[in-house]
């Protein structure tokens, strides 16, 4: 544990980390401005919701209409006059016809995405009977707050946090490179080891900035927005849909998700999505002992984990698609829309679960197995 | 000078190039590949021969006396749509036989599958119809921006409501510029906006380890013990600049010679529409533009290596590199972008605009590239006054 301590020491006295953290935390708050347009149709459905509770049904109309008249009471209850439970009517085939037509040339790619159509649409089946699509959520403006703080300020968390914790892993590889103590220790059995802490540090410390980064957008988001009355609401509440290739669908997750559960799994996956490219630093930083080319490296695999699957889309390879929608920089750009059945980038329920989960093990054992190349390495090379 | 070519071998590193390569080969790719490939193959703009045609017929400016002409180009072009239209058993089933027809059609019905059909096929002229006929509109109108015919019109401030009224009155005597029927928002995006980001980009990675070096290997102190010594600095600013010169170069050359070989070369010499106050042709507007972006690159390089200077680790210049990146790669250049070397207005407040003169996006880009290499400038000043 003492040397772990010291390895958070040195990134501690890292005076460009701090400044990075403080402009980044500045930036997020600055995003909340794009959304406060929506704020005070947002309050009045939290207070109601607060008030009539989250299902809208005939008590709550009734409710609703008693309220205090104002123009926002108006827009809200010309919003909830004739919701209709949207998953009872819900064509889910018309998704599934949409993209095995538009990846006609690769049957693998069809016939997966017609299997995970064909679980959305069991998935569809059940919201119905729970009537989730009636739950109030923030009323007409869901999409919009919903997309902001998961599709907008989480997704900025979740990069930089990234990109903070793999500079910082790469940081305490080259450490000892820096202060050019790296004969002396790897002279030792013990000092070889230190890398193996190096690397636990560094993961550590990628999820503690991102506690500090997401703790910090989220205390700013949820001291303006109050969510007091919707956290118990279903997030597949018909007000809420995402968009992929211009077609707007419901958000229909594969499993039940009240707003508190969802926003807690995004939180809990994004820890460990950032854990996956802390060790990706952590190979590479092994592997390339030049920090800064590492740093090019790294910067290279993250770019071509979006242009490279932008790419084989557009030349229709998509048997290649298929296995590279599971690359962690694909599914942290579908953080706005994750546990859903998302679109044309996932072919599998809960993929970015699978990936990120699967990511960890991949990475894990290409950690372990640097580190043992490392142990073995000569230092004057 | 044999220092000078030294420092300029350590910035040149294969392994950061290699990088800077696929890194910018990528970007373009994500960003610019898709308007090249529309101009290579003429999809969602209008035909090059076509405009190439009505440009030795009317010239570079087409005037009431050449309506006409204008109206028989149209009608021939039409014509090969009908033909297109005839092979589609769609629309035969929808009895759509012509341009019209098909307006009609998706009007009454609100089917918008014939004409997704023929704007997204790459075998009708769907889109060279619909520029000239665009063109064609615009030609007959006679204010342009006033009398109500653009509502931003209002908020110009009243010289420059008075030069637009101006232009107008010129183009309803000369005739109006061929060039708005050639969609070149492609090219201010293109020169404007990519060229300018990726020299940004690519700057600032090959710089970033260029003066971090020496002082991660404890350099500075050998080196400023002597009075030759103390001089190096300069040098390796100067191998900076020079090499942040070439690495611009580079860009512009490949940048613009993949858009040369489009057919758009052809139109160079004609001048652009727009609120064009200075009279300037396509060639020297895209001039104007990669003159900006080189000026954006040089900037980022003059902020790049004071950072550089001043940083003591590979790690620490990486965040301080991806930071300079994020704020004059991306967020500076966007806003630049937005802004025309000839004035533009701006989204302000709640519903208003603002007017932003032409000399803005000079002053800017000035005093972005004035900060860098007045930075560089006292660095080396202090240097030589410094204690070890």
């Amino acid at each position: 544990m003492t040397l772990l301590g010291y390895e958070w020491r040195k990134l501690a006295r890292m005076p460009a980390l701090w400044a990075v953290l403080t402009l980044c935390a500045i930036f997020n708050c600055t995003q909340m401005l794009e959304i406060t347009p929506y704020i005070d149709l947002f309050n009045e459905a939290g207070e109601a919701a607060s008030q009539l509770g989250q299902r809208v049904d005939g008590d709550f109309l009734t409710g609703l209409r008693q309220r205090e008249q104002t123009s926002y009471r108006d827009a809200l209850l010309e919003a909830v006059e004739g919701m209709e439970n949207v998953f009872e009517t819900l064509d889910i085939q018309v998704l599934s016809a949409y993209y095995e037509k538009y990846m006609d040339s690769s049957p693998l790619a069809q016939s997966l995405m017609a299997w995970k159509y064909d679980m959305a649409e069991e998935q569809a089946a059940h919201l119905a009977r729970t009537g989730a699509a009636m739950d109030l959520y923030a009323g007409p403006v869901t999409t919009q707050v919903h997309q902001f703080l998961f599709g907008n300020l989480l997704l900025k968390v979740l990069m930089e946090s990234a990109v903070l914790g793999m500079l910082s892993m790469l940081y305490l590889l080259g450490y000892e490179d820096i202060q050019r103590t790296t004969h002396a220790v790897c002279a030792a059995r013990t000092g070889r080891k230190l890398w193996r802490r190096k690397v636990l540090a560094g993961a550590g410390a990628a999820v503690g900035l991102y506690a500090v980064l997401a703790g910090s957008a989220l205390a700013a988001f949820f001291t303006v927005w109050d969510f007091s009355g919707i956290w118990s609401a279903s997030v597949s509440s018909q007000f809420n849909c995402h968009t992929d290739l211009l077609i707007i669908r419901p958000f229909m997750t594969w499993a039940d998700f009240s707003v508190a559960g969802y926003l807690a799994a995004v939180l809990l996956l994004g820890g460990v999505l950032v854990i996956v490219l802390a060790l990706l630093a952590a190979v590479a930083g092994l592997l390339v002992r030049n920090v800064y080319l590492a740093g090019l490296v790294l910067m290279v695999l993250c770019t071509s984990g979006y242009a490279v699957g932008v790419a084989l889309a557009e030349l229709g390879w998509w048997e290649v698609f298929v296995v590279f929608t599971f690359n962690p920089v694909l599914l942290l750009l579908e953080v706005n829309a994750w546990f859903t059945e998302v679109g044309m980038n996932t072919f599998i329920p809960w993929q970015e679960t699978v990936g990120t989960v699967g990511g960890l093990a991949l990475l894990s054992g290409g950690t372990v197995l640097a580190l043992r190349r490392f142990r073995r390495k000569d230092v004057l090379v | 000078m044999s220092l000078f070519w030294q420092e300029m071998k350590k910035i040149w590193r294969p392994g950061i190039l290699t990088a800077i390569l696929v890194l910018s080969g990528m970007l373009y790719y994500v960003q610019s590949f898709d308007y090249v490939e529309r101009m290579m193959n003429e999809e969602y703009i209008i035909s090059f021969s076509v405009l190439e045609e009505l440009l030795q017929l009317c010239g570079p400016a087409v005037d009431r006396s050449e309506w006409p002409v204008l109206q028989k180009v149209i009608d021939r072009e039409k014509k090969i749509f009908a033909g297109y239209l005839a092979e589609n058993p769609d629309a035969a089933a929808a009895g759509v036989t012509t341009w019209e027809e098909l307006e009609a059609y998706t009007k009454e019905s609100g089917d918008w599958s014939l004409e997704r059909w023929a704007s997204r096929s790459k075998t009708t002229n769907w889109y060279t119809v619909s520029r000239l006929e665009g063109f064609q509109e615009f030609c007959k109108k006679v204010n342009v921006w006033s009398g109500g015919e653009d509502w931003t019109f209002e908020f110009y401030p009243p010289q420059w409501q008075q030069r637009l009224m101006e232009l107008e009155a010129r183009w309803a005597e000369e005739g109006k510029p061929l060039l708005y029927a050639l969609d070149t928002d492609y090219l201010t995006l293109y020169f404007g906006s990519h060229l300018p980001m990726t020299n940004v980009l690519c700057v600032i990675l090959l710089l970033s380890p260029a003066l971090v070096r020496d002082r991660l290997r404890r350099m500075r102190s050998l080196q400023w013990s002597s009075r030759r010594g103390r001089k190096v600095l300069r040098t390796q600013l100067a191998a900076g600049f020079a090499s942040a010169g070439g690495m611009i170069a580079a860009n512009t050359a490949v940048y613009t010679a993949i858009m040369l070989s489009t057919g758009v070369r052809r139109f160079l010499d004609c001048p652009i529409s727009g609120q064009n106050w200075f009279g300037w042709t396509l060639g020297q507007y895209v001039l104007c533009l990669i003159a900006l972006a080189a000026l954006m690159g040089l900037a980022a390089a003059g902020l790049t290596l004071f950072l550089s200077c001043h940083t003591g680790n590979y790690a620490a210049m990486l965040f301080k590199a991806i930071l300079l990146h994020l704020a004059v790669g991306w967020w500076f250049t966007s806003e630049m972008s937005q802004l025309s070397p000839f004035g533009a207005l701006r989204p302000w407040g709640g519903s208003g605009f603002i007017f932003v003169p032409p000399a803005a996006v000079y002053v800017c880009v000035g005093v972005l590239l004035a900060a860098g290499w007045g930075l560089c400038l006292w660095t080396c000043v202090r240097q030589r006054r410094r204690e070890l």
